[in-house]
């Protein structure tokens, strides 16, 4: 009887892992199926090739820069936007600010891109890194606005009456204590935000110029030319770095947390 | 000053989309009417709010469902999942998007239409929705759903009575959460639709060609309208709430309906579509604005006609279904991994070849095509029409497609560019055209003087067009002087009597002797001396911008030359003096490409689909074809003829009569009408093997790569934004430096205090 019950209740996530385990752990390992057995059989052919161009690695290093400097532009954008937010005193106007700035989101995606190079054309500021930038910025905001929010207004208000009472001065409890507590929010929009940035194709294609040439848009093109190999490579090297900034992301917000002395985290 | 700091924020983000509710009344309500009124946009629209809808809804479902029997797995299946779900949540769109090709690929759940991007749009909403449900769930007695089940409750009844209930705010967010990430998506709809129209997809046919489609415009008004109501509606309930009425859930309830109404009566126009036979709809695939459109309509008339007469029942519900693609490739993926039902599509010559090797194409039937067609046309085509084995024996000797729009590759250039430039450059218009001449494509690779318009030249990211071009201009450097006119090149030794393209064909498509690394040579030389600028489609729009003079010249397609000079006539139409500064030069020796009907073999009303070639060969609606389209249909007729001869027609210098190329009007003609000696001095590209073809498109992401690196040493771009955050940065880590240093530090430590941030 008690067994049957355990099952029932856990039954429940059945769907779920169902739907997960078919449609995000499978296609993985076709990607590695594709890339490493594209020919027919295991060769390191296709990966090889990709790692030993020079002209490759500064593809990836562009997307790096390009997408990092977008996140950190949100970060700075986006954690006094929610602050500011989260200060408002009627809890209604809050949810007002938030959502005029995330419905834009019903309207398209690439829809917005084109017309945001619209709106440069007609103020003659040309494509390029600096447009594609600020394309990524006001697109991928609301990424990183949302969860520093819900971190933010998850703080405690006795935190920073403690804190007020101790003497600190406004400043010092912003930086001593909403900063640090925050983290885990600005570490978790900072990711929603990069990889996005780091992957994009149709940004990077219509706001970009021939510099900003980006690793989707290189993803993108073999997939349309059928290469499914060699867009297997890509999407494997785009998930190690995802990965790769995840470890870090969490390194960094570890360190944050278990810090014995109070210093800035 | 913070509220300040916002409003500035939000000016930004909604200053684009302010843009286009502007420019959606430019023209009265008419953008309104045409978005309303337009069968292919209402499917889109209707289809993009099923898909938000249901696949929201459903992943709520699931999601809820997940968050009640999480909590009850083993600790470590728990971590295992919760990892997963985190997966699609970082990764990147374009790597989810093509792990869900290969997916949908290696089940072989290829033709499922809607369902399958339903399936991809719960991909997109549920680890959201999970995201945002659990935590409510975890704030719940646990006891309770165990109370249930021991009270005799089955599970079912468990969940829906007493878990549901409670989770109801958390689950409406979900829903929005996932509805708002629907909509947004671009990505993978355009990887995931097979042949199903979203406003995604609607949109990217559409600007890859010109702009935003300007009934799209009016929606995004309308969008932007709805955001409004919503927040009206929110301020009006807050204030009822403050006031003592409970109006929460009616307000919610009213939300809802509304959104479901708006989806209904989206949805009406996709049930109505599929309601109708399929032996009364035509599904055509084509590329974007490749047609006049009236002749849809025209042709529906006709038909509808024609069916009546036979006696078939609802004749008048035959409709067209007309649907676009951007490139040979997505055609190809349409059909062949996804079985698209379209009965007429319009590959080019080489994905003829492709596509009739592969069993793809039904043989054209001869005695079906009533309408004549121009032979010396159909002579210089004729090669595709039959497929040829690997050890090149005809393997049916079928006809696979009926050329449709000729054209071939040459220059475009712009006259008052580089008359602007001769300062800098001391060659006059006169000095350029006859470098153009001397040299055809070669001015694209540094021939003559043309280093002087080093970064001013565009080529295509196509990667046939520009590697093609590069193998023709490779052959012609070997000749001593490097000019077209040279004895020692090819074209002339067997340009008189009877030419045989033969040599030209095998360099174009790299057969025999002439292997890519010729081009591969030429483009990475042409990279370092000229700095082209790659472009993809869109090149035109800079050439057609009288303001934007960053272009010389560059390769062009002659149908996109043609559309280009017919835009900036049109655009100057109320100017008499207006004089078209853009040329177009192909010269002796270039691709001569075809686009072609054909019908695919999963077409399901063939005889819709010959009546429409038939149809659209009559040489009077060829000639109101050619005349929008802007480059030249195989008809032939009266009405032909007096377009390109006639006096109201385009001009084209009668057969044997001396003509200067270069003379505007003269040129307008014969860029739609590809001269005599362009169709006879010409090859066409055949389909690559699989090795050749990766190749080709590896070779074009290397000349990408390579190009960005240079323009990026050439340090073209600053990044401000990278400079500023660098600058806030250092700042900042001073700051905190010297407070570090001049402050004690208090021994305040609220780690035991902290509340679980990861939600």
């Amino acid at each position: 009887m008690k067994k049957i019950n355990f099952n029932s209740r856990s039954l429940f996530a059945l769907p779920y892992l169902i739907y997960m385990f078919i449609f995000v752990v499978v296609p993985l390992f076709m990607l590695l199926g594709y890339a490493f057995f594209g020919n027919g059989n295991f060769s390191f052919d296709e990966v090889s090739a990709f790692f030993t161009d020079s002209s490759q690695w500064a593809t990836i290093g562009r997307s790096l820069r390009i997408a990092l400097t977008a996140a950190l532009a949100c970060i700075l954008i986006g954690f006094p936007l929610a602050y500011i937010i989260a200060k408002i005193r009627s809890k209604t106007a809050q949810y007002m600010v938030l959502m005029a700035l995330v419905a834009p989101m019903w309207i398209n995606g690439l829809l917005r891109t084109i017309a945001l190079k619209d709106l440069a054309t007609l103020i003659h500021f040309g494509t390029g890194e600096t447009l594609l930038t600020l394309g990524l910025i006001i697109d991928y905001l609301p990424f990183m606005l949302m969860p520093i929010y819900l971190v933010i207004t998850g703080i405690p208000k006795s935190y920073l009456e403690v804190s007020a009472d101790l003497g600190a001065s406004p400043l010092i409890t912003f930086v001593k204590v909403v900063l640090p507590l925050s983290m885990s929010g600005i570490i978790s929009g900072f990711l929603m935000v990069f990889t996005p940035a780091v992957s994009t194709y149709y940004m990077s294609e219509y706001l970009g110029d021939q510099s900003t040439f980006m690793i989707g848009e290189q993803l993108n093109t073999m997939f349309t030319k059928d290469n499914k190999s060699g867009a297997a490579v890509i999407a494997l090297v785009l998930l190690a770095l995802v990965g790769l900034s995840v470890f870090i992301a969490n390194r960094l917000s570890r360190i944050g947390n278990n810090k014995k002395e109070g210093g800035l985290a | 000053m913070g509220l300040t700091f916002v409003f500035l924020v939000m000016a930004i983000v909604y200053l684009p989309i302010l843009l286009l509710v502007f420019l959606s009344f430019s023209d009265g309500l008419e953008f309104y009417v045409q978005l309303f009124t337009t069968t292919e946009y209402m499917t889109a629209i209707g289809n993009t709010l099923l898909i938000a809808v249901v696949a929201s809804f459903i992943a709520t479902i699931i999601a809820t469902m997940a968050a009640t029997g999480i909590l009850y797995l083993g600790k470590r299946t728990r971590a295992i999942t919760m990892a997963v779900n985190q997966l699609p949540v970082i990764n990147a769109d374009i790597v989810t998007s093509f792990s869900l090709v290969l997916l949908f690929v290696g089940l072989g759940m290829t033709n499922l239409g809607l369902l399958k991007l339903l399936l991809a749009h719960i991909l997109i909403a549920l680890p959201f929705c999970l995201l945002t449900i659990l935590p409510k769930m975890r704030q719940l007695d646990a006891n309770l759903i165990d109370a249930a089940l021991d009270l005799g409750a089955s599970p079912f009844k468990a969940f829906t009575s007493v878990i549901v209930p409670q989770l109801v705010p958390a689950m409406i967010q979900a829903f929005l959460l996932g509805f708002t990430l629907s909509l947004d998506d671009f990505v993978i709809t355009q990887y995931n639709n097979s042949g199903v129209a979203t406003i995604s997809t609607v949109v990217y046919g559409a600007i890859s060609r010109r702009d935003i489609p300007d009934a799209f415009k009016a929606l995004t008004t309308i969008i932007f309208i709805v955001i409004l109501l919503v927040l009206v509606v929110m301020n009006l309930n807050a204030a009822r709430i403050r006031k003592g009425i409970k109006l929460n859930k009616k307000v919610i309830a009213g939300i809802l309906a509304g959104i479901l109404l708006l989806t209904g009566a989206g949805v009406i126009p996709v049930i109505v579509t599929n309601l109708t036979p399929r032996s009364l709809v035509l599904k055509v695939y084509n590329w974007e604005d490749y047609i006049e459109t009236s002749l849809l309509d025209d042709f529906t008339d006709y038909y509808r006609e024609q069916l009546a007469d036979q006696g078939v029942k609802d004749a008048d519900k035959f409709r067209i279904e007309y649907h676009t693609f951007t490139d040979n490739e997505e055609l190809y993926s349409k059909i062949n991994t996804q079985h698209a039902d379209y009965d007429l599509i319009f590959p080019s010559e080489y994905m003829v070849e492709k596509m009739a090797t592969e069993g793809l194409l039904q043989p054209i039937n001869g005695s079906r095509i009533t309408e004549p067609m121009d032979g010396t046309i159909l002579a210089r085509t004729s090669a595709f029409t039959t497929v040829y084995d690997q050890d090149n024996n005809p393997v049916a000797d079928q006809v696979w497609a009926i050329p449709y729009m000729i054209g071939t590759v040459g220059i475009m250039y712009d006259t008052s560019v580089i008359t602007k430039m001769q300062d800098e450059t001391g060659l006059d218009i006169d000095d350029f055209e006859t470098m153009l001449a001397e040299y055809g494509f070669g001015i694209l690779f540094g021939e003559g003087e043309s280093t002087k318009y080093s970064g001013r030249i565009t080529m295509k990211k196509s990667a046939r067009d520009s590697i093609g071009i590069a193998m023709i201009y490779s052959e012609q450097r070997k000749s001593s002087t490097h000019k077209v006119n040279d004895a020692e090149y090819y074209l002339p030794q067997i340009i008189d009597e009877d030419y045989d393209n033969t040599m030209l064909e095998e360099i174009l498509n790299m057969d025999g002797d002439y292997s890519i690394d010729a081009a591969r040579a030429v483009l990475m030389e042409q990279i370092r001396t000229m700095h082209p600028v790659y472009e993809n489609d869109n090149g035109k729009k800079s050439f057609i911008d009288p303001n934007n003079d960053d272009f010389a010249y560059g390769l062009f397609w002659s149908c996109d030359a043609g559309i280009a000079m017919w835009e900036m006539d049109e655009a100057n139409a109320d100017n008499e003096d207006f004089e078209n500064p853009l040329r177009f030069y192909a010269p002796n020796g270039t691709n001569l490409w075809t686009d072609n009907f054909a019908i695919p073999t999963y077409a399901k009303n063939t005889d819709a689909a010959y009546e429409f070639i038939n149809f659209m060969l009559n040489h009077e609606n060829a000639a109101v074809n050619t005349d929008y389209v802007g480059s030249q249909m195989i008809a032939v007729g009266d009405a032909i003829d007096d377009l390109k001869y006639g006096e109201d027609g385009y001009g084209v210098p009668e057969p044997g009569v001396i003509y200067d190329i270069f003379d505007q009007e003269t040129n307008y003609a014969c860029t739609i009408f590809p001269t005599e000696d362009n169709i006879t001095y010409s090859a066409i590209m055949h389909n690559f093997d699989a090795k050749k073809e990766k190749a080709v498109n590896s070779l074009m992401v290397d000349v990408q790569n390579k190009a960005a690196q240079l323009t990026e040493e050439a340090g073209t771009s600053v990044n401000w934004f990278l400079i500023v955050i660098a600058v806030l940065i250092v700042a900042t880590l001073l700051w905190w430096l010297i407070y570090k240093l001049t402050h004690r530090r208090p021994r305040f430590t609220p780690t035991p205090l902290l509340p679980n941030q990861q939600a």
